[in-house]
């Protein structure tokens, strides 16, 4: 099976101040050397700021902040860690209730017969239940149903406490292949700053368990 | 939870005014985005965000799409899947057109994602020799367009007047090649 990355995504809740967020802040405040951006908003929109610098893109909105790395070869040498790590050093006192990475990716099976069984195990709860070896899951189906035949089309799982953290696993049929955003979540980080650590020192572990994922998924 | 569910559940009315894109309120990614998910917080992003602001008018809720006003990425990536889907079999014009491959369409999306949104979007459609076209049509002898197959290869063409023309083929890897960038922009002032 093939994995075509599309983004990964770092994801903050809470309170931001867009108007901060300046090529000069995160160049020259928080030292990224991130260089010129290729693209930035209208800085007199003041709600909300969008910044390029090459593969990274910055939306910033009153409470919402996202990172987005594209052009991934390699999930585990993303950026956003420490780019992330750095803006909550130098601002340490933003109130933040919970933040979340993104991988999101196409996966491809070789054959068409291939792509009808993927389909059947992405489709199926039963799947995130052995994987993730718990009792309950949240589903969030969407299926187009006539009298006679029922065609899936898309699927949320929510898997609660895995490791501390949440998963929520999204996962789309498109024409070809299917579209799998894989998230894991820190939440009640204002009651419970752990969390973020747990979230941010738990990056390469959640890297393993999102590779088995395919690779169970391709078993 | 079932407003989630209702994605043909159509909020949008194209006379309601500029701006509100083509995505509504209920749709799954607009309510992820609204951060509750069975009342927790949800840090959830897919392809298709939804950064939307609702607005009452005259009685009706509207979806207005902020994104799409600061950020046409995601728009163009819709158009693009649009496009592929289309294209993806032999002969998808009935002339016996080469179908859009797996390999081209990942290179086009790549692409689409480096260009800045600050510069115009470009329009999305398929070539019968299988490749994907961007174009900027500003007016008559005014046009920008780019190729894209399944390698990394960019074939451009522009005209900027009747006497500038401009053509040529440039690879890209992880950025937008300059000339490419500069010929957007000159057809934009």
């Amino acid at each position: 099976m093939k994995v075509d990355y599309n983004f990964i995504t770092l994801v903050a809740l809470g309170s931001f101040n867009p108007a901060i967020v300046s090529p000069d802040f995160l160049n020259t405040v928080c030292e990224l050397n991130l260089g010129k951006p290729d693209d930035q908003s209208p800085p007199d929109i003041s709600v909300i700021r969008h910044l390029q610098f090459q593969n990274l893109k910055f939306t910033v909105e009153m409470n919402r902040l996202q990172i987005m790395e594209t052009g991934i070869e390699n999930i585990t040498e993303t950026k956003l860690l420490s780019i992330f790590n750095v803006y909550y050093e130098k601002l340490p006192y933003t109130p933040l209730k919970a933040v979340g990475l993104n991988i999101n990716c196409d996966l491809l099976a070789e054959m068409e017969t291939k792509t009808d069984a993927l389909t059947k195990k992405v489709s199926n709860p039963t799947t995130y239940l052995d994987f993730f070896d718990t009792n309950k899951i949240n589903v969030i189906e969407s299926s187009l149903q006539t009298k006679t035949d029922k065609t899936w089309m898309s699927s949320n799982y929510n898997v609660e406490n895995v490791h501390g953290l949440t998963r929520s696993i999204n996962i789309t049929q498109k024409k070809d292949f299917v579209n799998l955003n894989y998230n894991y979540e820190a939440g009640a980080v204002d009651k419970h700053k752990s969390n973020l650590s747990l979230l941010l020192d738990g990056y390469e572990q959640f890297c393993d368990e999102f590779l088995n994922f395919v690779k169970y998924l391709e078993d | 939870m079932e407003q989630a569910l209702n994605t043909g559940n159509s909020l949008y009315d194209p006379d309601m005014g500029a701006g509100n894109g083509n995505r509504n309120m209920t749709d799954l990614a607009g309510f992820l985005s609204l951060q509750t998910i069975d009342g927790k917080n949800n840090t959830f992003s897919i392809s298709k965000e939804a950064y939307s602001d609702t607005s009452n008018v005259v009685g009706k809720t509207v979806s207005l799409d902020l994104k799409g006003i600061i950020d046409w990425t995601d728009l163009a990536l819709e158009k693009l899947e649009k496009v592929y889907e289309e294209c993806l079999d032999a002969n998808w014009d009935g002339y016996g057109a080469m179908p859009i491959s797996r390999e081209t369409y990942s290179k086009a999306r790549k692409l689409l994602r480096m260009i800045p949104s600050s510069l115009p979007r470009p329009d999305i459609s398929a070539e019968p020799d299988g490749e994907i076209t961007f174009e900027w049509y500003k007016e008559k002898y005014s046009v920008f367009v780019i190729s894209v197959g399944g390698n990394n290869l960019i074939t451009y063409a522009g005209m900027f007047g009747k006497s500038n023309k401009i053509h040529g083929t440039e690879y890209f890897a992880n950025e937008l090649p300059e000339i490419i960038r500069h010929c957007i922009r000159r057809l934009s002032h």
